[in-house]
C-alpha cells in the first residue's frame, strides 16, 4: 500500500494470515468438499432413515422437518407463541449483561470484593442453574417475571467470570505506564482497563448469550404455559412430530444465529487483541 | 569432511509468488574444525544448518558428507537447538537419552546409556528432575548432552546461546570449548554474536541476505586452546571489526521501514 | 505468584462474604418475605434430614448409576475421536461440521427430540449425557494434538524418530493436559445434563426430586439438594482436576483451559 503523501509503502501493521485473508487454494476446495460432503451423507442418512420408519411418530424425515417449519413459519400462532418466548428472553439475556459486565467489573479491579464473592461464584458456576427453576417458580410464579429470571440467572455467571477475568488479566505494564503518565483514576479505567478487558467482556456477552439462550430454552421446556413449550407440549400430545421437530430446529437456528453474531461483534472487538497475541 | 555445493532453496510466498532464500550457497567444513556461520536475521544461515541435519531438502545443489549426499537425519549428525527443546514431561536422563531412544534403543537402555552424558555436562544431580525446574542454561546443557549421547560426527549447533542472557553465555561458551577440545567433533555453529563466533570458531563463514549467499569465509587464526585473553587481543577485535563491517552493509539503516 | 499472605487474607475474606450472606438471608427469611427465602438455619435443618434420607439417597443413586454409564463411554469415544481429528486432516474435515454446530446451539433444545425418539426412560438421559460430554472432550483432545510444540517434533525427527515414534512420545504427552481439561469439563457437564434430563421427566433422580420438591413448595427440603448438586458438581471436578496435577506434575493446568469455551 503506497501512501501518496510521501510515496513510500506506508507501515500498516499486517493482518494475521487467517483463514479468511489466505488466497482461496485448491485446499481449502477439498476441504469444504469433504466438509460439504459429510454434512450431505448424513442428510441423506437422516432423510432414508426418516422415510424407512413405518410410522413417522418418532423420526421425521429432513424434508419432513423442513416443510413443517416452512408451514409453521406461515402461521400467526407460531410467531405468537415465538414472541412469547422472546421477550422474557431478551430481558433476562440484557439484564444478565447489564448486572454480569458491572459485578464483573468490580470483581476484577476490587481483589476484596473478589475475595467476598468467590463462595458464591464458585458455587453458582459449578451448579446446574436449571435446579434454581423450582426455586424461580416459588419465587414469581410461572409468569413472566420468573422467565426473566431463569433467562437472567443462565446468562449472568458467564458474563461476570469472563468480564472479571478480561479486567483481572490486562497488562499490568500498560497500567503502570499509564499512572506514570499521571493518569487520573478515571482516565486509568477508560482509556486503558475498560479497552483492554474489551476482548474479555465481549467474550464474555459471547458465552452468556449462549447461555441466556439455553436458560430461554429450559423455560420453555420446564415451564410449559406460554410460548415454543406450549407448542412442544401440544405437539407431544397430539403426535405431531414433524411439526416438534420443527419448533426444535428453530429454536436451534435462534441460538445459533445469536452465537453467530456474538462471535463476528467478538471478533471485531477483539482485532488487536489477536493481532498481537494470535487469534483463539 | 563436509561439502555444501550450489545450495538453493526457494520458499512459496503467501500471494503465490517465491521467495528465494539460499543461492548458491558452496563452501566446505574441515574434519573436526569449529565451523562458525553468521549473518543478518533472515539470511538462511538456519535453514542451511537444517539442510546438513536432512531436516530440509535443498531446492538446488545437494550436500555431501565424506562423499555421501545428505538426504535425511543421520545417525552421523546430531542437532543442538536455540530453545533447547526439551520433552517438557520427561525427566532430565529420559530426555538425555531420547536422541538414542529415537535410534531404536528402548527406553530403559537409553537412560542407561544416558548416564555418563549427563556426568559429563555436570548435571547427574538433577538426573529426576523435569525440564521446568532448571534455569535456562541447565536446560541447554542437557540439550547438548543428549546430542552426544548419539555419539555423532558433526554436531549442528543452532544458536545455542541465543535465549541465554549474557553471562550465562560467556559461561556456556567456554564450557563448549572445554568439551569440543576433549570430544574432537565437527561443529557446525550458527549464532548472531561475533564475539561468539570469533572465540569459539577455526573459520567463520559470513553470509549474505536476500538472497542468503556466502559473501566470505574468513580465517581465525587465534592459539588454541581459546582462554580469556583470546577476547582481548588485538586479532580477536580485527576479526570483530571486520566482520561488523560487513554485516553492518548489509543491515542496513534502521530509520527505514524494514524490506517487506 | 500470590504470597501466602494474601492467600490467608482471600481464604478469611471468603469465608467472611459467606458468612455475611447467609446472615443477610437468615434476617430475610426471618422477615417472612417470600417462601422462597425460609431461614437459613431451616435449610441447614432440612440439609441434615433430606441428605440422609431413604428418597433423597434413592435418588442420588439414579442419577449416579446415569452418570456413570453414559460418561465414561463417552469420555473414551470422544478420546479416540479427538485423537483421529486432531492427527488427520481428512478426519477433521469430516467431522468438523458436525462438531461446530453441536458446539453453538443451545444443546437443551434437543432434548424433547431425544425424548422422542428414545421415550420417557433413561436412554434419553444417557443420550442427554453423551451429546452435553462427547464433543466438549472430542474438541479440547484434537486442539491438544494440534498444539503439539512443532519444534519439539522437528527435534525428535532430527534425531531419527520415525511416525510411530512421535506420535507415542511426542504428540500423546503433548496432547494430555488439554485431553484432561475436556475431560473434567465434561464431567461437570454430565452432572447438569443428568439433572436437566431428570427435571424434564420429573420423576426420577435428583433432578426429578428437584421438580418434585418445589412442585410441592417444600423450599427448605429444595435447597437442600440444590447445595448437594451445587457441592456434587464442585467436588466432582475438583477430583478430576487433582487425578490431572497428579498424572501431569509438569503441565500447569488453569482452570480456563476449556479450548472449546474460548471460541473455537
Amino acid at each position: 500500500m503506497v501512501d501518496p503523501e510521501t510515496k513510500t509503502a506506508a507501515r500498516r501493521p499486517k493482518a494475521p494470515a487467517g483463514a479468511l485473508d489466505r488466497p482461496f487454494s485448491r485446499g481449502d476446495a477439498v476441504r469444504w468438499i469433504v466438509s460439504a460432503g459429510s454434512v450431505g451423507a448424513v442428510l441423506l442418512l437422516w432423510e432414508w432413515y426418516g422415510r424407512a420408519q413405518e410410522t413417522s411418530l418418532f423420526f421425521v424425515p429432513f424434508t419432513g422437518v423442513v416443510a413443517a417449519l416452512w408451514e409453521l413459519g406461515q402461521t400467526a400462532e407460531f410467531w405468537t407463541a415465538f414472541e412469547q418466548t422472546i421477550i422474557p428472553f431478551v430481558w433476562g439475556w440484557v439484564l444478565s449483561l447489564v448486572v454480569g459486565i458491572v459485578v464483573g467489573l468490580l470483581i476484577g479491579a476490587y481483589p476484596t470484593i473478589e475475595a467476598l464473592t468467590k463462595p458464591y461464584v464458585t458455587f453458582l458456576n459449578a451448579l446446574p442453574v436449571s435446579t434454581l427453576v423450582p426455586v424461580a417458580v416459588v419465587l414469581m410464579g410461572i409468569g413472566y417475571a420468573s422467565r426473566v429470571l431463569v433467562v437472567f440467572l443462565f446468562g449472568v455467571i458467564e458474563v461476570t467470570l469472563n468480564t472479571a477475568a478480561g479486567v483481572r488479566y490486562v497488562d499490568r505494564d500498560l497500567v503502570e505506564m499509564g499512572r506514570a503518565f499521571n493518569a487520573s483514576r478515571w482516565r486509568l479505567f477508560k482509556r486503558i482497563i475498560l479497552p483492554a478487558a474489551s476482548p474479555g467482556i465481549m467474550a464474555g456477552v459471547r458465552i452468556g448469550t449462549g447461555r441466556a439462550v439455553v436458560g430461554m430454552v429450559v423455560v420453555e421446556i420446564l415451564l410449559v404455559a406460554v410460548g415454543m413449550g406450549r407448542l412442544i407440549l401440544r405437539y407431544r400430545g397430539r403426535f405431531q412430530s414433524a411439526e416438534l421437530y420443527a419448533v426444535v430446529l428453530a429454536l436451534i437456528l435462534f441460538g445459533i444465529i445469536l452465537q453467530v453474531v456474538a462471535r463476528r461483534v467478538e471478533r471485531r472487538v477483539s482485532r488487536w487483541k489477536y493481532e498481537l497475541e494470535g487469534a483463539p | 569432511m563436509i561439502e555444501i555445493q550450489e545450495i538453493g532453496r526457494t520458499f512459496p510466498t503467501r500471494d503465490g509468488g517465491a521467495f528465494e532464500a539460499l543461492k548458491d550457497a558452496t563452501f566446505s567444513v574441515k574434519d573436526k574444525e569449529f565451523f562458525s556461520i553468521i549473518g543478518p536475521s533472515g539470511c538462511g544461515k538456519t535453514t542451511l544448518l537444517k539442510m546438513v541435519a536432512g531436516l530440509v531438502r535443498p531446492s538446488s545443489g545437494q550436500i555431501l558428507i565424506d562423499g555421501r549426499a545428505v538426504t535425511g537425519p543421520g545417525d552421523d549428525r546430531a542437532m543442538v537447538f536455540q530453545h533447547f527443546v526439551l520433552l517438557p514431561w520427561a525427566d532430565i536422563l529420559t530426555n538425555v537419552g531420547f536422541g538414542l531412544e529415537m535410534r531404536g534403543l528402548s527406553r530403559r537402555d537409553s537412560r542407561e546409556a544416558a548416564k555418563p552424558f549427563l556426568e559429563r555436562v555436570g548435571l547427574t544431580r538433577f538426573a529426576d528432575h523435569y525440564p521446568h525446574e532448571l534455569s535456562g542454561g541447565m536446560q541447554q546443557r542437557v540439550g547438548l548432552a543428549r546430542a552426544l549421547a548419539v555419539a555423532p560426527d558433526v554436531l549442528l549447533m543452532d544458536e545455542p546461546f541465543g535465549a541465554l542472557d549474557a553471562q550465562t553465555r560467556q559461561l556456556m561458551q567456554e564450557d563448549l570449548m572445554r568439551l569440543w577440545d576433549s570430544e574432537q567433533k565437527t561443529v557446525i555453529f550458527v549464532t548472531h554474536s561475533m564475539d561468539e563466533a570469533a572465540y569459539l570458531s577455526d573459520r567463520v563463514l559470513v553470509m549474505d541476505t536476500h538472497p542468503g549467499r556466502v559473501r566470505e569465509i574468513l580465517d581465525v587464526p587465534l592459539p588454541r586452546p581459546r582462554d580469556e585473553s583470546v577476547r582481548r587481543s588485538a586479532t580477536f577485535s580485527d576479526l570483530t571489526a571486520h566482520m561488523w563491517h560487513e554485516l553492518r552493509g548489509m543491515i542496513g539503516d534502521p530509520t527505514q521501514p524494514a524490506p517487506e | 505468584m500470590r504470597t501466602s499472605y494474601a492467600n490467608n487474607r482471600n481464604r478469611v475474606l471468603a469465608v467472611l462474604g459467606l458468612v455475611l450472606g447467609l446472615s443477610i438471608w437468615e434476617v430475610i427469611g426471618r422477615l417472612g418475605l417470600s417462601p422462597a427465602f425460609p431461614p437459613v438455619t431451616a435449610v441447614f435443618g432440612a440439609v441434615v434430614e433430606v441428605w440422609t434420607s431413604a428418597r433423597f439417597l434413592d435418588a442420588l443413586k439414579e442419577s449416579l448409576i446415569s452418570v456413570g454409564l453414559a460418561l465414561p463411554p463417552s469420555i473414551l469415544v470422544g478420546v479416540v475421536l479427538g485423537l483421529l481429528i486432531g492427527r488427520y486432516k481428512p478426519v477433521e474435515w469430516v467431522f468438523e461440521p458436525f462438531v461446530n454446530v453441536f458446539l453453538s446451539l443451545p444443546l437443551v433444545a434437543l432434548i424433547p427430540v431425544l425424548f422422542l425418539i428414545f421415550g420417557l426412560g433413561r436412554g434419553s438421559i444417557l443420550a442427554t449425557i453423551v451429546i452435553y460430554t462427547l464433543f466438549i472432550v472430542v474438541v479440547n483432545t484434537a486442539a491438544g494434538v494440534q498444539t503439539t510444540d512443532t519444534r519439539v517434533v522437528e527435534m525428535a525427527r532430527s534425531f531419527g524418530g520415525n511416525e510411530r515414534q512421535i506420535l507415542r512420545r511426542v504428540v500423546l504427552p503433548s496432547a494430555l493436559p488439554l485431553m484432561f481439561a475436556g475431560i473434567r469439563i465434561s464431567t461437570g457437564r454430565a452432572v447438569r445434563a443428568v439433572i436437566i434430563a431428570e427435571q424434564v421427566i420429573g420423576l426420577v433422580g435428583l433432578g426429578g426430586l428437584v421438580q418434585r420438591l418445589g412442585g410441592a413448595f417444600a423450599v427448605e427440603e429444595l435447597y437442600a439438594v440444590i447445595i448437594f448438586v451445587g457441592l456434587f458438581g464442585l467436588l466432582s471436578m475438583e477430583i478430576v482436576a487433582l487425578a490431572e496435577r497428579r498424572a501431569l506434575p509438569w503441565a500447569r493446568t488453569l482452570e480456563d483451559m476449556d479450548v472449546a469455551q474460548k471460541g473455537l
